[in-house]
Formats: structure tokens, sequence, C-alpha cells
């Protein structure tokens, strides 16, 4: 008898999955409209600029007035934390392209692996996280041109390392960051890999530091500043895959996404970028 | 309000295409299976760990030996009085991390006794709820046949107290098994955590962790079930 409620309980779970499901399939079907009952998609664009794109229609396809920018601030030197606060490569072209938008713009740190859902569920509106674009991703969100080459690199101990190089990974201890392109690439191209998925990357490589760990796979640029903050860590010259960084956004923004195109166009040309990467000791090669 | 529309519109793409997408590609549910499995190894180490720490902790918070009362008292105090999560960094990072001899401990271990040594105080107060909740009349009544205080304890609270504690005892082991949920924070792959890195490839809000959910609830669900039945067992005695 009390099986036979479980059954039902389930069975109501399912039904109230697929009530869901059934109301945003009808949800999508609405004619858009924002704030001013506007449609963005139809709506007058006859004020354009010299790059062919007005700023202005942003604000409107978003429909407020803040541009948030979703982060995982755990990845040095595109965004980290200093004295608390959130800075970075990413942050201050993130900043730029609110300026150029004429909107507010505010921060949200979160998960590495949550940003993607984050920005489909409406929480943020462009994720700058030196996010790679992948074949994956590009199913969910559309990306504006990439702004960095970066690659995946392996971090060692310095004495006593069990792994010289890519081909040395199998079946050996590796730290990844969950939901990252190193993550990804670890599942695909190892074979029996222990594969320890950690939230943040400096998790891993303290796990790494004291030994639990045989390799740690990450982004080039955040491996080096870890690295270089710990004396028993090194970096091997190998890189493991080529990849590029750039902003997702929302695939019915395309508003955002021309005016994030134009911005760092913009930045590339003024020399801002340079300036940037400079300060932030990127190479300049790398950019892109 | 337009946040929570969009929420919904991600199951615009059929329900049918995201659970293949979710849960039959790749064999992520077999995923699923293997996270399970996890967390029931994890929730049985740590009740088990648990309930020896709290019948221990338990009969030195009722003895008369001060230090020995008071340093349950104490043990009581630090893990009810923090979050279990900070327990479990603490443990896994700090003591197993720096202790040499505890650094290649596999993590499950280490979580194990994390979850064990807070269940432990949560499980100590509960049974000294029920033992001290037995009428002193019947600890008089033991004393005055001639039992020995020890016997006293063993052949009448003991047995009272236990049934008394009982239904709260049952719901710690449920509480557990949603607790170790946690366990993701130092990369061990529960049911939780591998919810978790499906949605971080699928990229889905809702089917992942719907489905986690549901799995979880099946678990407590059935064993609230089980426990319900002992439970009424242990009662029948009472109404004679």
């Amino acid at each position: 008898m009390k099986m036979t409620k479980l059954l039902a309980l389930v069975l109501v779970i399912a039904l109230a999955v697929c009530a869901f499901a059934a109301c945003g399939g009808n949800d999508t079907e609405e004619p858009k409209t924002n704030l001013e009952g506007v449609n963005p998609d139809t709506g007058d664009d006859s004020n354009v600029n010299v790059d062919g794109v007005d700023p202005a229609p942003v604000a409107t396809e978003l429909g407020k007035t803040t541009l948030v920018m979703g982060t995982n601030a755990e990845f040095e030197p595109f965004e980290y934390r200093d004295n608390d606060e959130i800075v970075g490569y990413d942050v201050e072209t993130a900043k730029a392209i609110a300026d150029f938008v004429d909107m507010d713009f505010d921060i949200e740190d979160m998960a590495f692996d949550s940003l993607i859902t984050a920005l489909n569920s409406g929480q943020i509106d462009m994720v700058v996280a030196g996010m790679s674009v992948t074949e994956e991703r590009l199913e969910e969100v559309n990306f504006s041109n990439p702004y960095y080459r970066a690659a995946q690199v392996i971090i060692v101990p310095k004495e006593g390392a069990t792994v010289a190089s890519s081909a040395d990974l199998a079946g050996k201890k590796i730290g990844v960051q969950e939901g990252t392109t190193g993550d990804i690439y670890v599942e695909e191209n190892v074979e029996n890999a222990d594969l320890n998925r950690f939230k943040k990357a400096v998790d891993a490589a303290i796990d790494l530091a004291n030994g639990r760990l045989d390799a740690v796979v990450l982004d080039e640029q955040p491996a080096l500043r870890i690295v270089a903050q710990n004396d028993a860590l090194t970096v091997l010259d190998e890189a493991l895959t080529e990849e590029e960084y750039a902003i997702a956004v929302r695939k019915d923004n395309p508003e955002l996404l021309n005016a994030i195109n134009a911005c760092l166009d913009d930045l590339a040309e003024t020399g801002k970028k340079d300036e940037l990467l400079e300060k932030y000791g990127l190479s300049v090669d790398d950019a892109e | 309000m337009n946040g929570i529309l969009l929420w919904f519109s991600e199951f615009g793409a059929s329900f049918a295409e995201s659970f293949e997408k979710n849960l039959i590609r790749q064999d992520r549910w077999l995923s699923l299976l293997r996270g399970l499995g996890m967390t029931v190894e994890l929730t049985v180490g740590a009740i088990l760990l648990g309930t020896v720490l709290g019948i221990l902790l338990c009969l030195m918070k009722l003895s008369s030996v001060k230090p020995l009362s008071a340093f349950a008292k104490g043990y009581i105090r630090v893990f009810r009085g923090t979050p279990l999560v900070v327990q479990l960094l603490i443990i896994y990072f700090g003591v197993f991390g720096s202790i040499q001899a505890l650094r290649f401990v596999p993590k499950e271990v280490a979580a194990i006794v994390a979850f064990g040594l807070n269940s432990g105080a949560y499980i100590a107060e509960l049974l000294r709820g029920g033992i001290v909740s037995v009428d002193q009349g019947q600890v008089e009544a033991g004393r005055s046949l001639g039992l020995s205080s020890w016997q006293t304890m063993r052949y009448i609270v003991l047995p009272q107290g236990i049934k008394i504690a009982f239904p709260t005892y049952t719901q710690e082991f449920i509480v557990l098994i949603k607790e170790t949920a946690i366990a993701g924070y130092i990369a061990l792959e529960d049911l939780t955590k591998k919810g978790d890195i499906i949605r971080s490839r699928t990229f889905s809000p809702w089917l992942p962790l719907l489905t986690v959910a549901v799995i979880y609830l099946v678990i407590t669900t059935a064993l609230e079930i089980i426990f319900g039945r002992v439970e009424r067992r242990l009662r029948e005695s009472d109404n004679r």
C-alpha cells in the first residue's frame, strides 16, 4: 500500500516536470516585449554609429539599465580578487563594454561550471571569464570574436614528478577545475585517469603541492600565476590544446553581441587593449 | 519573473531531448548510479563511526567524572556549533592534508571521518535525550530491587532510553544522506556532484539536478517507511 503511495509521488513529480516543459514551450513563442512595450526584434534602429552599431538598443534588448558580467574570480590575471575587489583583464574589458553601451555595471562571481546556466536563465548578461569557445558551448550560447589565445598546460611538482609530458597522464591522479576545458580534455583524452574535479583550481594546486595528485591540468596563464606563488610547483612546456577565449551572450541578444564585438574592435584600435595586456602581464602575441 | 520564464524556456526544447542529452548520452545515468554508490558509502561509513562515537560521548557526558563530561560537552559544542562544510574542509585540507601519515588516505575516508565526527555529536545528544527522559522512578525501582547502578542502566534505563531515542536516530541517518551532498567540495563524486558534473557538460538547469533530487527523495521516503515500521513494532510492547 505504501509502495503505491510512493509510486504516486514519483508520478506527481514527473507530471510537474512535464508541466514545466509545456510552460517553457509556450513561453518562447510569446512575442517578446521589453519594459517600454517595444519589440526589440523589429525595433527602430535608424540611430546607427560609425561601427554600424548603436549602443542604445542593448539596454532596450535587455530591458534594464545594468549590464551584469558573470565570472569566476579565481582566474588570475583575467579575473581575481584583490583585497576582496574583483579585478583583472576581463573585468576591465567588461567595464569598457558597459561604458560603450552606456549602462551601469555589475559583477556576479560564481562557480565556473554554473556560468552558462546562469547566463541562459537571465541572472547574468554576459560571461567574461576566460571562457574558451567550444562546440558544446556554442550549442547553448553565442560567442563574441575571440580576444585571447589560450592553451591547457600541465602543472607538476618540481621534485619527484611522475608526469613529464601528456603521454604520462594515463592512469594518474589528475586535478582539474570542474566544467573547464581542462576537465573535458582529461575526460576525453586521458585513459584511466583518476579525475579530481575541484570547484577552484587553487584547491587542485593545494592537493598537488601536498602530494595527493600527480598533475593538474589548467589554462596556461592562471597556471603560471599559481606556480609563481608556489615554489614547489612548475608548469610543463607543452600545450595540450589550442583554444580561444571569447565573451558569451544569450542567443536572443544579437544587439549585445554586436555591441561587444564593436567594443572589442574599438579597444584594439585605440590601443587600450595593448595597455590592458601589459598591465596584467599578458603576451600581446597571444591576443587577437 | 523574466528569469523564471527563461528557466522554463529551457524546457522549450522537448523534454525527451533533454532527457536523452542529460541521462542517456555517454551513459550519464550510469554515472549518477556510481555517484549514488559513493553517497551510500559515505552515509553508512559515517553513521557507523557516528554511532560508536555518539555512544561513547553520551556516556562521557552523563558520567560523574568531571574531565570526561567536560570533554564531551566541549566536543558536542564545537561540532554542533560550526558548519559541517567548514569541518569537512578543515579535516580534508587541514588535518589529513598536513599530517604526513594521513596525506595519502583515500579522500572517501577523510569525508567519512568528517561526517562521522559531526554525526557523533548529534547522536550523543539524541541518545542522552532518550536516556534522561526515562523516569527517575525507574532508576529508584531498579536500585531498590538490589540491582547495581550499572545493572539498572543496562537492563532498565538503556532499553527504554534507546526506544525513545530511536525515531530521532533514524532521522539523523536520513539527515546524513542529504548532508553528504557537500562531499563535492573536496572533489569527491557523490550523487550531487555527479549531477553537477552533468550540468557542467549539458548546461541544463533542470534535468540533472531534478533527477538527483528525485533519487534522494525516493531513498529518504523508502527509509522513512522502513523505519516507521520498525518504530511501530518497537511500540507494540507499550500497549500491553
